[in-house]
């Protein structure tokens, strides 16, 4: 189906494999808890070698992109989310002075804002800040693309997909 | 090559619903939500256990006794929230 895309999801190397992705609940997940994916094997293996240690599993899913906000390939979708950002930063940064991190606004997004029921997951690219990932200097032509899961529903077919070892 | 995606979110009706939360907001009602997002965010991660734990322990030593749950967490925690806008 169109509509699927075949996604990539980096955990710690740990026995038994797990059976469904696991949620994300670092403080400085870009857009707070949720089921976090690669859309290119290239970055799963990336962050499994920066981020989760000696040794780490890639593991593969469909995710169904039909509830997706589409920030990264959708235009319509790009300019409406940030348009929302910037629409939520201008209420709620005026009355409490604090700027927010994204994760705040997204969470207003889902609960006050009433997307929580719509919206099962955002596709957005975020900007790496390590050089050796480029194969360019200082410039970063390939798109670090990633799916946030708010509604594990459109997770299917999660397997294990490989070892890997720094 | 990658795959045309089609998407069939309405973003009319997500406008529509962010516009209205927003238009109702008061600075009031934007703190109860920061103090919500924090404890939310705050059990997220050490998990309820955890959470209550830390309360507790709180207590037990009598550096903040006195104060209602809800009140250590803005305290401990309040400055998670985001960064001080730039004058």
């Amino acid at each position: 189906m169109a509509k699927q895309r075949l996604m990539f999801h980096t955990q710690e190397y740990r026995l038994p494999y797990l059976t469904e992705a696991k949620r994300c609940n670092r403080d400085d997940a870009w857009l707070g808890t949720g089921h976090y994916f690669w859309n290119e094997e290239e970055d799963a293996v990336a962050w499994g070698l920066t981020s989760k240690g000696r040794k780490y599993t890639v593991y593969t899913a469909k995710i169904d992109c039909e509830d997706v906000l589409d920030t990264v390939f959708n235009e319509d979708h790009y300019k409406f989310w940030v348009v929302s950002i910037e629409k939520a930063i201008k209420v709620l940064s005026k009355k409490t002075y604090r700027k927010l991190t994204i994760a705040d606004i997204n969470s207003y997004f889902m609960n006050k804002g009433g997307w929580g029921t719509k919206v099962k997951g955002i596709m957005f690219q975020d900007l790496p800040s390590n050089e050796t990932i480029s194969k360019v200097l200082g410039f970063y032509y390939h798109k670090r693309i990633q799916v946030a899961v708010f509604n594990k529903e459109i997770i299917t077919n999660f397997a294990h997909h490989f070892d890997g070892d720094a | 090559m990658l795959k045309k995606i089609t998407q069939m979110l309405d973003l009319k009706e997500l406008e529509a619903s962010l516009d209205k939360a927003l238009a109702n907001e008061t600075l009031e009602s934007v703190m109860a939500w920061l103090k919500e997002r924090d404890r939310e965010r705050i059990i997220d991660y050490i998990g309820v256990q955890g959470y209550l734990h830390n309360l507790i322990a709180i207590q037990d030593k009598n550096t903040i006794s006195e104060i209602a749950a809800n009140n250590i967490q803005e305290v401990a925690f309040s400055e998670t929230a985001g960064l001080p806008l730039a004058a």
